[in-house]
């Protein structure tokens, strides 16, 4: 054959390769690549691990986002009631205090109008007593006068 | 080591590399027993420097291929007892090396033929480590006696002409396999289309191989390039050779059982 080409040797070649192909195979081949198969197995579990973690922390996340809201719904529910609650409570104590002062007031004007009136009686009654006192006083003055008149004339009488 | 102490042990090393050139200059070689023609003759053909295997006469490189063999198993077994059980997901540093190793072959295979590519990374892994280890076997230069009783080193398995042919034609028929497992008839036609892949396959590899060894038997033959050139040539040119060559073989293998083995449309079905 030209350049010296041997079917035999060939196929001697072929015969030593398949034996290294066959030999790396079953020793280094197959188990490294089982290994790393393995590992990578092991770290994509623990990625869908984490994040199948992930994901339920989420959900928590958005059913505890949902309750906080409706929490912060009821509140504001209530707290609109409990100040609709208040406005009542404070009118209706707003009215009786109304009431009260009404009636204060009116009480007081009765009783204002009573000491009043028990001035002004009081009043009449000592100006009453002033004229008559005074009316007395006057008489009494009257009397000593017409005594001087008197006893004036008694004194030019003795001239 | 005080500095005077290191300048003189300097002084005394050139000293020495100079006296051994010089006599390495002098005192005559022994008369080489084949002319250069004659070296390189054998490294392209093997007509003259035969190898008794078990009685077979057989090319160097076809005894390099079985040497190969044998020290890449050997190290395989001991990887296998002695550093495969000891694996941890955090790696150790022989266990990062081992890992790029197979992970890069697996991976060529994935990217190229997402498809179907589990044996195909097993085969490209085997035909890249022997590809690669057997052009480095060239510098580690095992001797060996030939049948006319010369003394000879042993070159790469695939600079022999039967290694390069087997490699190429079984990196073909691989290819072929695959279209045929994923497309039947129609993916033996489109492997059967590049029927000159197996003889551009063999003849790169062996082309490649070859005049690595040819520069390499040229440099040794002479003397005065034995000093310092073997380094570049020798070293330099052999791992560039070994990593190129396994790439290549292993590239283009990929690439084209991937196009083989990828799952046809129905016609009239556009992308």
């Amino acid at each position: 054959m030209p350049l010296n080409i041997d079917f035999q040797q060939i196929f001697l070649h072929l015969f030593n390769f398949v034996l290294l192909g066959g030999g790396l195979y079953l020793l280094l081949y197959k188990p490294v690549v089982e290994f790393m198969d393995k590992r990578q197995a092991y770290y994509e579990s623990l990625e869908s691990d984490k994040k199948q973690a992930l994901q339920q922390a989420q959900e928590k996340e958005e059913l505890y986002t949902k309750k906080l809201d409706e929490f912060d719904q009821d509140m504001a529910a209530h707290k609109a009631e409990a100040i609709k609650e208040c406005e009542k409570l404070v009118n209706a104590r707003i009215e009786s205090a109304k009431e009260q002062a009404d009636k204060i007031v009116k009480d007081a004007q009765v009783k204002a109008e009573i000491h009043r009136d028990k001035m002004v009686e009081q009043a009449k009654e000592e100006i009453t007593d002033l004229a008559l006192s005074t009316a007395k006083k006057m008489m009494e003055q009257e009397d000593m006068y017409s005594q001087f008149v008197k006893a004036a004339n008694e004194g030019e009488q003795d001239e | 080591m005080t500095k005077t102490q290191r300048k003189k042990s300097i002084v005394v090393i050139l000293l020495l590399a100079v006296v051994f050139f010089v006599l390495a200059l002098i005192v005559p070689s022994q008369p080489a027993s084949e002319t250069i023609q004659e070296v390189m003759k054998d490294g392209v053909l093997h007509e003259a420097n035969k190898i008794s295997l078990f009685g077979l006469e057989v090319n160097p490189g076809l005894v390099s291929g079985f040497v190969v063999t044998g020290i890449i198993l050997t190290i395989c077994v001991f990887i296998r007892i002695f550093l495969i059980p000891k694996f941890s997901y955090v790696p150790s540093k022989v266990q990062v090396v081992i890992e790029m190793a197979v992970g890069y072959f697996r991976d060529l295979a994935k990217s190229n033929s997402p498809h179907r590519n589990k044996f195909l990374g097993a085969y490209v892994f085997a035909a890249g480590v022997y590809i690669f280890v057997g052009t480095l076997s060239e510098l580690f230069g095992i001797q060996l006696i030939t049948t006319t009783g010369i003394s000879i080193e042993l070159s790469a398995p695939l600079s022999d002409i039967n290694g390069a042919i087997a490699m190429g034609f079984l990196s073909y028929f691989v290819i072929l396999s695959g279209g045929i497992i994923s497309n039947g008839l129609k993916g033996a036609g489109s492997a059967l289309k590049d029927f000159s892949l197996p003889i551009s396959m063999s003849f790169r590899l062996f082309g490649a191989l070859l005049s690595g060894l040819l520069v390499t038997e040229l440099v040794y033959y002479y003397i005065n390039l034995s000093f310092v050139l073997p380094v570049i040539v020798g070293i330099l040119f052999t791992l560039l050779h070994a990593l190129i060559q396994a790439y290549v073989l292993t590239m283009l293998t990929a690439l084209f059982y991937g196009e083989v083995s990828e799952p046809k449309k129905p016609k009239g079905e556009k992308k």
